[in-house]
């Protein structure tokens, strides 16, 4: 009879050793990175060769097919491009309230309220309540001294917070631009690594690690910015943020700039860390612009009465980052006004600030009440962002993580096979062994 | 749904966190003991916390305002129970002073008494809280008023002394000291039928009642121009002038006239050979109401030698001719005040201002625009001589009307009215110690009077304390409702949660220690 051959039992026992092994090869892979961030587990897919049916002139129809052992077709990735998108949605989105909420925090903290000692809403009570004290001895230098030293404490802090409010914004400002440089760099890296992979496609490979390596660029781009990703069936893929392509088809890449991610928040979505950032710039400059409302109420109302009479001014503000006490009341502690005491404490209680609708110390609430619902609204959706993310997370997880258990049974499963093939090699190795060396001899 | 390791621990770091911060924040809220430490905890409740914290400061130093009025107040009544004090000692002094049986001498030495008790009036008015002159306004830092001799000066203002109690709600913790020691006129009441508004006085004018009478001439009062001598001073004690009348009886001009004698020369048998006399005028024309002054000086000679320097009969001042006889009596040094009232026809305005019992009166026609403006008149005090020339301004609306009691005042302050009543002790005038002391009650009323307000004022200002204090419990509860942490109720959270990640944390190392590999060979 013609068949495959004397030496075919062989080759079929050589085959299943080799994909048995290559399996358990495999499942180390998966058990040595059941850590990784960013890894895909991957599983061998065992595929039956191709049959023996050899179609030749004086061969004999022979009914079915000989099986021929087993190989290993290529390595499967467990990835779902769609559990993929979901993932970035959501990051992009916990991303925005991540951004938003770390900047106010950071704002918050100049705001220490309440507070009955130290707060600026109590200081503003000090100098109102120093100049009613004063009513009561008009041309008493001590408590003109104390009058002068209450609005010291209160220049001095509405002063200080508005510079630290100042700073906080500086930084925010360049975390923008290191994200900015961020993303360039995310891309830069990403059309290397396409290029790679797609050169390995060309082969005829499958690139599984590289393939993980740009998911993972992309999901850090994703928590960055609202990714919308295109694949090729090439390997290359178009990247675009915002709808802005940065990467294109053909792995050209372009740079962002500052004015682009400037441009994205101006379309008011709440997505994406960057848009976060930029948007908490937003909300500073309002409680900075309030803090000079202050600060130049204060100064307005208090000098139109102090300055009569032969008296100088007593503030003299252009904005909160310079609210000051005169050059002439520092100067000399007898060019406090005594006459308008009664006045200039009375302003405690009149409605002076917002188009006469609010005190003082109600615009500062006011101010105070934004701050803290503001960060406390950017901490809860942030909180329900989370919660989802973990959600969507668990969900890729399920079909990407590495089970150790699961791993480990597998392996039990490829030994045994391993065994078993060993085995057929080993029979035949004695069936051929009595057919060469016994038979005939 | 298949299950990796990875998800077993990402849900347990999940829930340590989420456990964590939560325990984290129950323990910040024990320990520090309150609920809201940034704005971000509680939004709104920050907001109304802060509001009450506001409040509650705004109602501390209303507080002190109104403890720092009250202690103003309780020293102004303290002030005017003593200026209370000292005007009845002098009205005792005065009663004793009225007694028959008293020589001059002894009234000398209760005048010196009343003398005594007007520097102790002079410090009352001088009372001081920590260093503050409480009854010299806003200008209170060094005392008000000064005596020398008979003159009282004073420094201080008028001014309202305010403390704010209330938000807008601003009130006067001190009484006008200037109105009640120092101004002139104080209280102008005015009779039935009065059209007087406004009557206002120099500080020349003689301490003492004055009753401002008006009348509209009609048939029966109309009359021709007179002259009387309203006061006189004579040292003598007897009559200088016997008689004065106006040459001319359809003159008009009103005057007031200050007779002074000064100079005299006697003759060999001790008579009088001549008399030189100097005559001090405020001259008022009816027509128009046109004022003019001036000195005249007139030598009256005995010529026919009978004693009387009766010579010439008349002689002018200003325009006006007077006819006058002196008598032998008149000496140098005697004075008189002669007022003369222009003629009056039908519907002319006459004006009367009677002091110290005599009436003066103007006469204008009614054609003058102003008929009470600024009278100047001269009057004496018969006691010790000495002059005064007051003005007194007189404003009316709604026309003249005839009213016998149009204007009623004192003129002089509480020191004039001391001086004043020194003075008739000490000139023995017992006929106006009466006087004096009807001056004296009225003084004492003003007093009384004060002190009600004075006493009204601190009942007020105590029952607006107690009601401060009473809201800063109830505003101070509230507070504790948003902002004080309930420890037993935290505390209660607080296992609770700790529980919560014992269990959690248990769970976690138990399912992640266990692995397949446990169970192999």
């Amino acid at each position: 009879m013609s068949g495959p051959g004397t030496f075919f039992g062989i080759e079929i026992g050589r085959r299943g050793l080799q994909s048995e092994r290559q399996s358990m090869e495999v499942v180390g892979h998966n058990l040595s990175n059941a850590n990784t961030e960013g890894y895909s587990r991957q599983e061998a897919v065992h595929v039956a060769t191709d049959p023996y049916c050899n179609p030749v002139f004086n061969q004999e129809l022979v009914p079915g097919q000989i099986g021929t052992g087993v190989e290993i077709s290529y390595i499967r990735r467990f990835r779902d491009l769609y559990l993929d998108n979901q993932w970035r949605d959501v990051a992009s989105s916990e991303g925005y309230w991540e951004g938003l909420n770390d900047a106010l925090k950071k704002v918050e903290v100049y705001f220490q309220e309440p507070s009955e000692e130290s707060g600026l809403q109590s200081l503003i009570g000090k100098f109102f309540n120093a100049w009613e004290d004063l009513n009561s001895t008009p041309q008493d230098i001590g408590v003109k001294a104390a009058v002068r030293e209450a609005a010291v404490e209160l220049t001095d802090t509405i002063r200080q917070t508005y510079a630290q409010i100042s700073d906080v914004r500086e930084y925010i400002d360049s975390i923008i631009n290191d994200k900015v440089a961020r993303v360039n760099s995310i891309t830069q890296q990403i059309t290397e690594v396409s290029d790679a992979i797609a050169r390995v496609i060309d082969l005829g490979q499958q690139p599984n690690d590289l393939l993980d390596k740009r998911d993972l660029l992309l999901d850090e781009l994703g928590k960055l910015g609202s990714v919308t990703v295109v694949n090729s069936s090439d390997g290359y893929v178009s990247v675009s943020l915002y709808n802005q392509e940065l990467v294109t088809i053909d792995n050209n890449r372009a740079d962002i700039t500052r004015e682009d991610a400037d441009g994205w928040a101006g379309e008011n979505l709440e997505t994406g860390m960057i848009v976060g950032y930029i948007n908490s710039l937003d909300y500073i400059d309002k409680y900075m612009s309030m803090m000079n409302e202050l600060a130049l109420g204060l100064t307005n109302t208090v000098n139109t009465l102090h300055a009569t009479g032969g008296y100088p001014n007593f503030f003299t503000a252009t904005g909160a980052a310079d609210f000051d006490l005169s050059a002439e009341v520092k100067a000399e502690i007898s060019k406090v006004n005594g006459e308008q005491a009664l006045n200039i404490g009375g302003k405690r209680t009149d409605l002076t600030m917002s188009g006469n609708t609010t005190t003082f110390e109600g615009f500062y609430r006011g101010l105070t009440s934004m701050v803290g619902a503001d960060t406390q609204g950017s901490a809860d959706r942030l909180g329900t962002q989370n919660a989802v993310k973990e959600q969507v997370n668990n969900l890729r997880e399920s079909l990407i993580g590495v089970s150790t258990d699961e791993e480990l049974t597998k392996m039990i499963q490829y030994q045994y096979a391993y065994q078993s093939s060993a085995r057929v090699v080993t029979v035949m190795d004695t069936l051929l062994d009595t057919l060469i060396n016994r038979t005939a001899v | 749904m298949r299950v990796t390791q990875r998800m077993l621990s990402n849900n347990l770091l999940y829930s340590y966190e989420k456990n964590l911060s939560g325990i984290s924040k129950t323990q910040e809220q024990i320990s520090l003991g309150t609920k809201i430490n940034r704005p971000s905890d509680d939004p709104s409740g920050c907001s109304l916390t802060m509001a009450l914290m506001s409040n509650l400061n705004l109602n501390g130093q209303y507080q002190r305002n109104i403890t720092n009025g009250l202690g103003w107040l309780q020293q102004t009544d303290v002030g005017l129970e003593k200026a209370t004090d000292a005007m009845q000692k002098v009205r005792e002094l005065v009663v004793q002073g009225a007694n028959d049986t008293l020589t001059q001498d002894d009234r000398v030495a209760i005048a010196e008494q009343v003398d005594t008790m007007t520097d102790a009036m002079v410090e009352v008015a001088n009372t001081s809280l920590g260093g503050i002159y409480i009854f010299a306004g806003l200008d209170n830092t060094s005392e008000p008023f000064h005596r020398s001799g008979d003159d009282f000066t004073f420094t201080g203002d008028d001014s309202e002394v305010l403390r704010e109690i209330a938000p807008g709600a601003r009130y006067q913790v001190n009484i006008n000291g200037k109105h009640f020691f120092y101004d002139n006129l104080v209280e102008v009441a005015k009779g039935s039928g009065s059209t007087v508004d406004q009557v206002t006085i120099d500080d020349g004018l003689q301490f003492g009642e004055y009753k401002i009478s008006t009348t509209v001439e009609d048939a029966a009062s109309a009359g021709d121009s007179e002259a009387q001598v309203t006061s006189y001073y004579t040292q003598e004690g007897n009559t200088i002038v016997a008689n004065v009348g106006v040459v001319n009886a359809g003159n008009v001009y009103n005057s007031s006239i200050l007779m002074e004698v000064t100079g005299i020369n006697y003759t060999s048998e001790y008579k009088i050979s001549d008399v030189t006399v100097q005559f001090t005028y405020h001259q008022y024309n009816k027509s128009d109401g046109s004022y003019t002054t001036g000195t005249v000086s007139q030598t009256f000679t005995d010529s026919d030698g009978d004693g009387d320097p009766d010579t010439p009969a008349s002689f002018t001042v200003g325009d006006i001719d007077l006819n006058m006889d002196l008598t032998e009596f008149i000496v140098r040094g005697d004075k008189a005040v002669i007022s003369v009232t222009a003629q009056s026809a039908i519907g002319d305005n006459n004006i009367g201002i009677d002091y110290d019992g005599t009436d003066r009166n103007w006469v204008f026609s009614n054609t003058v625009a102003d008929p009470g403006n600024d009278l100047k008149f001269f009057t004496l005090d018969e006691g010790n001589g000495e002059s005064y020339d007051g003005t007194v301004d007189i404003t009316f609306n709604g026309g003249f009307a005839t009213a016998s009691e149009a204007a009623t005042f004192t003129a002089g302050n509480i020191f004039d009215c001391l001086v004043y009543v020194r003075k008739k002790l000490e000139n023995n005038q017992t006929d106006k110690i009466e006087q004096c002391l009807s001056y004296l009650d009225e003084k004492i009323g003003w007093l009384l009077q004060e002190r009600v307000r004075v006493g009204a004022r601190t009942t007020h200002l105590e029952a607006i304390d107690e009601q401060y204090t009473n809201l800063e419990v109830n505003l101070s509860d509230m507070m504790d409702g948003y902002y004080s942490t309930d420890v037993a109720k935290a505390t209660v959270e607080l296992n609770e949660k700790t529980l919560i990640y014992q269990a959690s944390l248990a769970a976690g190392a138990r399912i992640m220690q266990t692995s397949l590999l446990d169970y192999l060979d």
